[in-house]
């Protein structure tokens, strides 16, 4: 049987409580939909399609109504698949001309999805399910709701133009929905999207980390440079052509995607650096999604737009580009620290938390900062030490 | 993944006080010393836990990390956990439900029995931590 599919990204979806107004993130990330961005070294999308592939789909189209420029959505582009970029206000009638192409080249069945909503998906009994109730149309259906995943035959297509004209909130003909146990994300905001990625690490789902697992929870993609006092809590993922410099922490189900940074003495808890993300030195960066000059806080459900060097930063996409920024941040920090070293004295000096060299091992303490260890009782070695600042 | 090197299961005691966490770090020297040592320990009796006691803590994981190994926490008490998540030293550990999957981790990764993972509800954006 030729069965086709057409995946839809950045075509708006509606949410679930249509009282309420559409948010300007609701599925995307600084204007990115959010499954284009990778999850723990790949786009949401390349598992999707690898995912329909692996059920026998070999022919696939892909439709962007998001702006292509962004490097993000340009990683998408994959080979195997029909890529196509489309107008926001086109969107829905190049989905519908798409469908009539498929149709014409003698596609029985068409998938039609949006992405949106991240659904593991059995293929086969969902085509069974069609053909055994003699569907037009086939929606199906998750234990908390609808999902825009549909099964059309190729020969009804003036039902497949009443569902796309309908933005997939209507059917021609209401028939029985196919009703899935499988794992479903609905990728609406940033905490879904760290919620995919720790039950991704946490194996509740098929997606598997691009990497190495080189201690138990711990996957290190190829190029990832980790510097030797860093410390790795499972589990987290730092992604290709990543850098983590010395006196970091990374836990509690972070994921560092592809050529980030996260300087020194950063702790990344219980959140996702996205590519191409550089995050400054001595922060403490908890539930939240940063990358793109956006911080996204899952625990006050709260977005910031930053262009602060010293926190969040963008790293340009090309390797040139890379080198040349590089080189110019040696170049202003050589000077700088001349400068310092002849002029600032040696109260700048300590009060810059220097990174350990990094033969040492990791050191926890300004990390843990315990509160009790910063209120010592006044010992007499204690009154000693004061001493010798006060003659410094 | 797997490794024969020995696991090593210590069980705190119920006061870890300046006097206690000097006398459980003089005990657990050898083993942290020891050539990329494999490290769990037993919180499930700590009922009082102060400074000196994280500042133990601290001193065996810096110590466990300069030779390679790794120290992982399990069975924390209520009180254990408290002060833990006080002075944030929690996020610097694997803490497991029990000593025996605790120590099973350094073989494989154990998803299911771990704690502390954040869960966000789909519905509402405040992270919870995942229960026992």
């Amino acid at each position: 049987m030729d069965v086709r599919a057409v995946v839809l990204i950045g075509f708006p979806g509606e949410l679930n409580d249509s009282s309420s107004s559409v948010p300007e993130s609701f599925e995307n990330f600084a204007g990115v939909p959010l499954g284009l961005l990778p999850i723990l070294g790949q786009p949401v999308l390349h598992r999707v399609v690898d995912r329909l592939k692996s059920a026998g789909i070999d022919s696939l189209s892909v439709l962007n109504a998001a702006e292509p420029t962004s490097p993000l959505v340009e990683d998408a582009r994959r080979e195997d698949f029909k890529w196509q970029n489309v107008t926001s206000s086109q969107a829905w009638r190049a989905a519908e001309e798409e469908f009539d192409a498929l149709a014409r080249g003698g596609a029985e069945l068409v998938l039609v999805l949006r992405l949106g909503p991240y659904a593991e998906i059995e293929i086969d009994p969902l085509l069974q399910f069609h053909l055994d109730q003699r569907n037009h149309t086939t929606q199906v259906c998750a234990a908390d709701g609808l999902l825009d995943f549909f099964v059309l035959s190729g020969s009804r297509r003036n039902d497949a133009a009443f569902l796309l004209r309908n933005k997939l909130g209507k059917m021609r003909v209401q028939t029985r929905r196919f009703t899935t146990d499988g794992y479903v994300n609905r990728l609406q905001t940033a905490a879904d999207l760290r919620q995919l990625t720790i039950d991704s690490l946490l194996q509740k789902t098929s997606i598997r980390p691009n990497g190495e697992q080189f201690r138990p929870g711990v996957w290190v993609a190829s190029g990832a440079k980790i510097e030797r006092n860093v410390r790795l809590v499972a589990p987290c993922y730092i992604g290709p052509s990543t850098r983590v410099r010395s006196g970091s922490l990374i836990t509690r189900g972070s994921s560092i995607e592809h050529h980030s940074v996260v300087d020194c003495g950063t702790v990344v808890e219980a959140s996702t650096l996205l590519p191409l993300s550089y995050l400054g030195a001595g922060l403490d960066l908890v539930h939240s999604v940063v990358g793109l000059k956006r911080m996204s806080s899952v625990k006050y459900s709260a977005e910031l737009e930053t262009e602060d060097r010293s926190l969040v930063s963008v790293i340009p996409a090309s390797s040139l580009w890379r080198t040349v920024h590089d080189a110019s941040r040696l170049i202003a920090f050589v000077p700088h620290q001349l400068l310092k070293k002849l002029f600032g004295g040696r109260k700048l000096q300590s009060a810059v938390p220097y990174p350990e060299s990094s033969d040492k091992a990791f050191n926890p303490r300004p990390v843990a900062r315990p509160v009790a260890q910063e209120c010592q009782p006044l010992t007499s070695s204690v009154v000693t030490r004061m001493r010798e600042y006060g003659n410094q | 993944m797997e490794t024969s090197r020995p696991v090593v299961v210590k069980r705190m005691p119920e006061k870890v006080n300046q006097l206690e966490a000097r006398a459980f770090f003089a005990d657990v020297q050898p083993f942290v010393t020891a050539d990329r040592p494999q490290l769990v320990f037993d919180l499930s009796q700590v009922k009082q836990l102060d400074a000196a006691g994280i500042e133990m803590l601290l001193r065996c994981v810096e110590e466990v990390m300069k030779r390679d190994g790794d120290l992982k926490l399990a069975s924390l008490s209520r009180q254990a956990r408290m002060v833990l998540e006080l002075t944030r030293t929690d996020r610097l550990f694997e803490i497991y439900e029990n000593s025996t999957e605790a120590a099973r981790s350094f073989s494989g990764f154990l998803p299911n029995a771990m704690q502390s993972i954040p869960s966000y509800s789909q519905r509402e954006a405040a992270p919870t931590e995942m229960a026992a």
